[in-house]
């Protein structure tokens, strides 16, 4: 009889294999430019763009960590997730119909295209760039943690969490490399659909398993077991910062952003915003189902697979509980279903890996060696560096992936309230105003500082390097904000506003926004 | 100077752009609050739906939330 991992492990195969499949059938469409690497020459259709920013924003973050998650604070996740995934479709919809007109007027490529022109200044071009390929790097470990913890326990430990990790993260970036983003956003469609689906198949066959009477017998079960899962059991300090860092802050992170830029028109943006509220929400309802049933059989376990605590092993074993849910999926589901759910717990973390190497790609491209080392590089020069600037870090996400580095739900954070610091700057660019309330100067002040704040108070950053207050990422993010807006409309109050004549012309831009 | 007068002049500044958006803006903000309602509705009993008391909340603020979303869509957005 054929063991259970062999199954698995031949399933994510095929499924990295029709992933890099795409990647070429992308590239036959690759018409040779920058606009067309990156933003599909704007042509990007509803289903495409909503799948694509769904299954972006949902990556090994929503699949892995939310069950963990789930498994330990209980429905305290789902209170606070349900109110950012929506808030992130709304603002996703108010800011990402703005940039697309301007993106279409201006050809913009990258977010740092926007504040460089808005504030003509070169300098926020590159404190932009680096900011955001900086804080990116969280975001791609996030996913490298999830694909290694995905294949080691889809193998059953045969093939090893670094090995693991490395396959998984170099099939994302050869059908990058190969189909350049179109094959990221035509991956996205599948992965949008593959692991939405494999989410709630997973959820039904494990909950229904052990209680065949659905929620209600669970919430039965764990009145009795551990009633503190039941009840929300964060504070509101700690619940605002998670609504705000995970809707405004990672739709504010490049990897989302661009997609606007790719898009075809505002219906199409209008419609993926209600398309993606609606999917990123539910997606949490099985979500919870896997995370609570798994909190009740790490107290009573399962006779001969389970012991009580395996929580507490998988957690020794791979520095984290974020491999709860794979290793659910791995022990009670048939095995070739099991292949099928994990090939779309890997497509959760490839379908927003492949955008974060796209994304971070361009950025170094475009605004930092097309600008300042190569202006006079030809479109093809420029693919190909920006090609070895993917597998970069690539290999960087993997390396710190390696190092083990904690709770996906935390590491994500760092990345968005990272992207949280381009707010202020943001409001000020879409939002036409008399006053010009930010200028160049505050604006370059206000990121650079709360960007600086933010790493130093997060807990996972500033307490490596021993600064005595830390936080978690996410608050820390919220103390950034706050030191970065007063110091952007105070520094603004004495500096040069941005020129009379671009504010006029974003203002024609935007006025029927 | 001209240029500023004309950007003083020209830029009608205004987010929203008809009543309807104002109204839902409100009921957005309201539904938002309510999500803090959760700690003053934070026990398991009684139970709705198999459900503990506060997760049932939850869940009607999310219901709402997706309809106005999507009376949003229908209506207000562009």
């Amino acid at each position: 009889m054929v063991a259970t991992w062999v199954y698995v492990t031949a399933i994510i195969i095929v499924y990295s294999a029709i992933c890099i499949g795409i990647g070429y059938i992308a590239k036959r469409f690759f018409r040779r430019t920058l606009e067309d690497f990156y933003v599909l020459s704007r042509t990007a259709g509803l289903v495409v763009i909503f799948l694509s920013i769904a299954s972006t924003y949902h990556s090994a973050f929503a699949f892995l960590t939310s069950v963990a998650v789930f498994s330990a604070a209980g429905i305290s996740f789902w209170i606070a997730a349900m109110g950012w995934t929506t808030l992130a479709a709304i603002w996703g919809y108010i800011y990402g119909k703005r940039m697309y007109l301007l993106g279409k007027v201006r050809k913009f490529i990258t977010p740092a295209d926007a504040i460089a022109d808005y504030f003509q200044s070169e300098a926020l071009r590159v404190i932009t760039a680096v900011i955001q390929a900086t804080f990116i790097i969280a975001y791609i470990v996030v996913q490298a943690i999830g694909l290694g913890i995905i294949l080691a326990v889809g193998s059953n430990g045969h093939i090893p969490y670094v090995w693991a990790s490395l396959i998984l993260m170099l099939v994302a970036a050869a059908y990058v490399i190969i189909g350049g983003l179109r094959a990221a956003y035509w991956t996205d469609v599948m992965q949008g659909i593959w692991m939405y689906i494999g989410v709630w198949v997973a959820g039904a066959i494990i909950m229904f398993k052990f209680f065949p009477g659905g929620l209600p017998q669970v919430f039965h079960t764990l009145e009795h077991l551990k009633p503190s899962l039941l009840v929300m059991r964060w504070n509101p300090d700690i619940l605002t910062s998670f609504l705000i860092v995970y809707s405004v802050g990672l739709m504010l992170l490049p990897h989302l952003w661009i997609k606007y830029y790719a898009s075809k028109g505002t219906w199409t943006i209008k419609w993926s915003s209600v398309g993606t509220a609606i999917y990123l929400s539910s997606y949490y309802i099985p979500a919870a189902m896997v995370g609570l049933t798994a909190a009740i059989l790490n107290i009573t376990g399962v006779p001969g697979v389970l012991h009580p605590g395996f929580i507490q092993s998988l957690i020794k074993q791979f520095g984290t509980r974020d491999a709860v849910m794979a290793y659910m999926i791995y022990h009670f589901t048939p095995p070739l279903l099991a292949g099928f759910l994990l090939a779309g717990a890997a497509a959760a973390a490839m379908s927003t890996l492949d955008s974060f190497l796209g994304t971070t790609s361009v950025i170094l491209t475009r605004d930092l060696y097309q600008r300042y080392l190569r202006p006079k590089a030809s479109d093809r020069e420029l693919v190909i560096v920006g090609r070895l600037f993917l597998l970069a870090w690539a290999f960087i996400g993997w390396y710190l992936a390696v190092l083990k580095p904690g709770l996906i739900f935390n590491i994500t954070a760092i990345a968005c309230a990272g992207g949280l610091q381009f707010l202020p700057a943001v409001l000020q660019i879409i939002f036409p105003s008399r006053r010009a309330w930010i200028t160049r100067t505050s604006a370059i002040v206000g990121i650079l500082v709360g960007s600086g704040i933010t790493a130093l108070f997060a807990k996972q950053v500033g307490g490596r390097i021993g600064f005595p207050i830390v936080f978690h990422p996410a608050i820390a993010g919220m103390i950034g904000l706050a030191v970065n807006f007063a110091l952007s409309v105070i520094i603004g109050a004495f500096t040069k506003p941005p020129s009379d004549e671009i504010r006029l012309k974003y203002y024609e831009i935007l006025k029927e926004a | 100077m001209a240029s500023r007068r004309r950007v003083i002049e020209e830029i009608k500044p205004s987010v929203f752009k008809s009543r309807l958006a104002y109204a839902l803006l409100g009921v957005f903000l309201a539904l938002y609050a309510s999500i803090y309602g959760v700690y003053a509705v934070n026990r398991i009993e009684p139970m709705v739906g198999g459900v503990s008391y506060v997760f049932f909340y939850s869940l009607v603020v999310w219901w709402l939330i997706l309809f106005f979303i999507i009376i949003a869509a229908k209506f207000c957005w562009r």
